[in-house]
């Protein structure tokens, strides 16, 4: 049984999540709306991560490695201009797109289990997912056209 | 002088006599001392009352309508030897039954005063005359530099919410087809985004619901940061006539500040700054605890109210009266109004669009409605107001960035409806990306990735947030900045070529009011020296840059303001806002219309959802509509995934905090906003003496309280500082809650150099995420009593700078005086 892997595997995830919105809100500080949305989206994942604690300890979960590397291998390289904030976006695409086929693979378990409580939990971790995707979505599409052809 | 009535110059007329040989009407009321006038108790009709002013006896009577607020009162323009010498209310007009209020029968002065009649290009630091043909050439050879080298994506324009509709549309096949830029933005973003962005999530489309007839027959009227009694008078006279009248409905106001407004409340609710949507949940959640809810009307006619209930059921009122300060008490006093009344009419402004979770809120309000039911039958609607008189032109004609005639950017069928209209290939009307909100605009130029920027009848440099940024952007070396203005504006004076413009009563068109009624505005007068109507300059600018479509042929087909109207009218046939059954014939002579005016309503539509099926069908809806929280684009599939076909959308929002809260620092909060006697940033309405002489100065409003903490007495100047700015002001007291201060936006330095002033130094670069709305309802401030003596000094110096270097050179001075 693998259930305690990939509850640590969305964990972490979220924990890195958090962390990278977090970061790039930081870094792009004088984009207003960047800034607010981004803390708001952190928050969000902050919140997902403390809400499983109590599933690692329901199933022996275990905080995984993945996702922390991940988000190293993604963020380490881009400044903060407009260029950097199209890449950084799309990177935090990626992170946010990791979390959620996490989620997709965990609810599989969860239901299988039949616990209603992690079924919940995770689904609304899915469905947060999505409205951080759609909201990155926005962003790269609004920011992009400036950057490839103007900047 | 003879004062009289026209009345009385009636009964005078009636016995025969020449009214003309021994009596000028000159005023029938004095609209400065008594703001509404008096007082037309009714039941059923309004009563007409014919408002006038004139300064000399008219040769001529010249149709138009107000352009003063989002109102838009039918009015005539008095004219003698070309020169407007006043004004009537038009007694058969829907709107205002011949009234008028004080911006409007005092504001038409500045048409004669202080004009720009002369192009301006700006050479070797200076702005110096030029003329028609250098102004445009060099509008145009910048225009195709920049899109040889970086496409029509470095240029953007920002207009307003004061021109015509026919010139909307004009502009806005110029951008959209001519250049194929996809950043056009106006200054209605600054006053009505939020308006349009809560209706169309509610409803599918923009445009309010219902229609102001609804005031006469309601049984309740809620107002939630609106002051209609300051901000759009003639309707507040009706609202007025109708509590003198025998069936008087009740009046719920929600409001932070004691305004004209909530002084005539049955209840008034002052909640904290920033917290509408705690305050609006409580509403929501007793009236559903209650039962009050219209369970049929939900389930045949909405989708969402379980995720509602469960979103407002955490605000009681005692938790209410926490977040926001209302008393449970009070609130419970307006939801037993608001739950039980049959019939009701609500409204929304500033202190809803300009403020914290703007969409979120506004969208509660049409939930109330909702729930309810009450909507699409006479008595019922919620009117999301608009800012300016044609602010709904803006939006409704693509000039702010919307698709004309209410498309939907991500409908693919939309957009080749458009191109298939203008003769264009689809790709060239920028359909992938959403159009660039101003906020965004200005950022990008701050960046440096747009390099021209096209601002017409706006005056950013007052009017936008953290003024010192906007000065500083707009100052740029590498931006290349066109204003087109009547007035040598604070904008106007930072441009490097400024076009002089025609206004009002100087040129032909049609604006849109806030109940859907339009109007025709008839040219009265000639503009002065070398001004030309805007439609004029943006058809120059479209002639020289030889704009085509694909066959060859120009790309813009009309050459008058009526064929630019014809135009307009197959854009909009078949949306909801279907201009298709009007003519310029039709609108002449008698009262404005409502959209739509079609076939099927030849004499338009009073009311929209009579039948309760909403634009929200996929493929006719305005927009997909967005993430309440973080203004996500929701996608095609999504939406049509879950297709609400016709039924409204109820969408729930929790409270969220304000970003920017009182601290050590900076200790209070400041909101800002507007006063009776005057409109934007005062370049029409500071230039008439009578309202100039009725509100002079900007000022600090704040609390008895406060002002004894701070030893502050009536008249004081006062310096208050933000993170961003500071001003010196004089300070008021009472009328407002403690902790929270107020000072009026339309003050700038075109008239008064010396002394920052300006609200917008305060306020902060942050906007709502959906309807990407500035906040300029919250700052955290704080003030001291000015060292007037240290001032003084320093104004002294001022004074001798400002000798040398003239007018042109007050922005650097202020920047010299650090403000």
């Amino acid at each position: 049984m693998h259930i305690g892997y990939f509850i640590g595997l969305v964990y972490s995830g979220e924990k890195e999540l958090a962390k990278a919105f977090s970061s790039v809100a930081q870094k792009h500080k004088v984009e207003p709306e960047i800034f607010n949305i981004c803390q708001k989206l952190s928050s969000w994942s902050e919140k997902h991560a403390a809400a499983l604690l109590q599933f690692m300890e329901r199933y022996s979960g275990k905080e995984q490695d993945e996702p922390e590397e991940l988000r190293d291998t993604m963020f380490s390289m881009f400044r903060a201009t407009s260029f950097g904030l199209v890449r950084d976006l799309q990177n935090l695409w990626v992170l946010v797109n990791e979390v959620k086929i996490c989620c997709v693979t965990l609810l599989q378990g969860a239901y299988s289990l039949r616990d209603k409580e992690l079924i919940l939990l995770v689904k609304e971790c899915n469905e947060t997912a999505d409205r951080q995707l759609i909201w990155l979505m926005s962003q790269i599409k609004h920011i992009s056209p400036q950057v490839l052809v103007v900047a | 002088m003879y004062y009289l009535t026209f009345g009385m110059a009636a009964a005078v007329a009636d016995k025969g006599c020449d009214i003309k040989s021994f009596i000028v009407v000159r005023e029938t009321r004095d609209s400065i001392k008594d703001i509404w006038g008096d007082r037309m108790p009714y039941q059923g009709n309004w009563p007409v009352r014919v408002d006038v002013k004139l300064e000399e006896e008219p040769d001529k009577w010249v149709q138009s309508a107000c352009v003063l607020c989002s109102n838009c009162c039918g009015m005539d323009i008095g004219v003698k030897d070309g020169k407007i010498v006043g004004v009537r209310g038009r007694e058969a007009d829907r709107v205002n039954h011949g009234r008028l209020g004080p911006k409007g029968l005092h504001g038409w002065v500045a048409n004669h005063k202080d004009r720009l009649t002369k192009p301006l290009i700006r050479r070797n630091g200076k702005l110096e005359e030029a003329s028609w043909d250098e102004a445009m050439n060099l509008i145009v050879q910048k225009t195709k530099e920049l899109q040889e080298k970086y496409t029509s994506n470095a240029i953007g324009f920002y207009t307003t919410g004061q021109l015509f509709l026919e010139e909307y549309y004009t502009l806005g096949i110029i951008g959209k087809a001519g250049l194929g830029t996809p950043h056009m933005d106006a200054n209605t973003r600054l006053c009505t985004a939020t308006s349009g962005a809560s209706l169309s999530q509610s409803f599918g489309s923009i445009g309010s619901p219902g229609s102001y007839t609804d005031f006469d027959t309601t049984d309740a009227i809620l107002h939630v940061g609106h002051n209609p009694g300051s901000q759009q008078t003639v309707l507040w006279m009706r609202i007025l006539d109708r509590l003198s009248g025998p069936n008087p409905p009740k009046l719920v106001v929600i409001d932070p500040r004691t305004t004209f407004t909530a002084e005539k409340a049955d209840v008034h609710l002052a909640p904290r700054l920033g917290t509408n949507v705690p305050l609006l949940n409580g509403l929501l959640n007793l009236i559903i605890w209650a039962g009050h809810t219209d369970a049929a009307f939900i389930a045949a006619h909405t989708t969402g109210f379980e995720k509602l209930k469960a979103t407002v059921s955490a605000w009681t009122p005692e938790r209410v009266e926490e977040f926001t300060g209302v008393p449970a008490a009070k609130l419970v006093a307006a939801a037993n109004i608001l739950g039980t009344t049959p019939s009701l009419v609500s409204t929304a402004l500033q202190g809803v669009y300009q403020s914290m979770q703007a969409t979120a809120a506004a969208v509660q309000l049409n939930n109330l409605h909702l729930i309810r039911g009450l909507i699409g039958r006479s008595g019922c609607s919620v009117f999301q107001m608009n800012g300016q008189p044609s602010a709904q032109n803006t939006h409704e004609c693509g000039a702010d960035g919307e698709m004309p005639g209410l498309r939907n950017w991500k409908n693919p069928a939309h957009v080749e409806e458009l191109a298939r209209l203008w003769n264009v290939d689809v790709d060239t009307i920028p359909h992938w990306v959403s159009p660039t909100p101003a906020m965004q605009l200005f950022k990008f130029a701050q960046q440096g990735v747009i390099k021209m920027l096209w601002i017409s009848a706006t005056n950013p440099a007052v009017s936008l947030p953290d003024l010192l940024r906007i000065r500083n952007i707009l100052e740029k070396e590498n931006l290349f900045v066109v204003v087109q203005d009547a007035y040598l504006t604070e904008t106007a004076k930072l441009a490097d070529v400024v076009l002089p413009a025609a206004i009002w009563g100087e040129k032909t068109g049609c604006f849109t009011n806030a109940d859907r009624t339009v109007h025709i505005s008839h040219k009265a007068i000639d503009p002065p020296g070398e001004a030309k109507p805007d439609l004029e300059i943006f058809l120059d600018y479209a002639r020289r840059m030889d704009f085509r479509d694909k066959d060859g042929a120009p790309l813009v087909k009309w050459s008058t303001p009526e064929e630019a109207f014809e135009a307009w009218k197959l854009c909009s046939k078949g949306r909801p806002c279907d201009y298709s059954g009007m003519s310029y014939e039709k609108l002449t002579g008698g009262s404005g219309i409502q959209w739509p005016c079609n076939e099927a309503y030849p004499e338009g539509k009073e009311r929209l959802y009579t039948d309760w099926v909403f634009n929200t069908a996929g493929d006719y809806c305005q927009s997909y509509g967005n993430d309440l929280q973080t203004g996500g684009e929701m996608p095609r599939e999504r939406y049509m995934n879950s297709d609400p076909k016709g039924r409204a959308v109820i969408k729930a929002a929790d409270y969220e905090p304000p970003h920017e809260q009182p601290d050590k620092e900076y200790p209070l909060w400041l909101t800002t906003g507007r006063l009776v006697y005057h409109f934007q940033t005062r370049t029409k309405t500071g230039r008439s003496q009578e309202l100039h002489d009725a509100a002079p100065e900007a000022f600090l409003q704040l609390s008895e309280e406060d002002a004894a903490q701070y030893k502050i007495a009536e008249g004081d100047l006062v310096e208050v500082k933000s993170r961003r700015g500071r001003v010196v002001v004089p300070a008021q007291i009472g009328g407002i809650a403690p902790g929270i201060l107020f000072i009026p936006y339309h003050y700038g330095y075109w008239d008064n150099p010396e002394r920052a002033r300006a609200a917008n130094e305060l306020t902060l670069t942050e906007w709502d995420p959906v309807s990407k709305q500035p906040y300029y309802k919250y700052a955290a401030v704080s003030i001291q009593k000015a060292d007037t003596s240290a001032l003084g000094k320093l104004v002294a110096k001022a004074k001798d700078e400002i000798a040398e270097v003239k007018q042109e050179a007050a922005t650097v001075l202020r920047d010299k005086l650090k403000l």
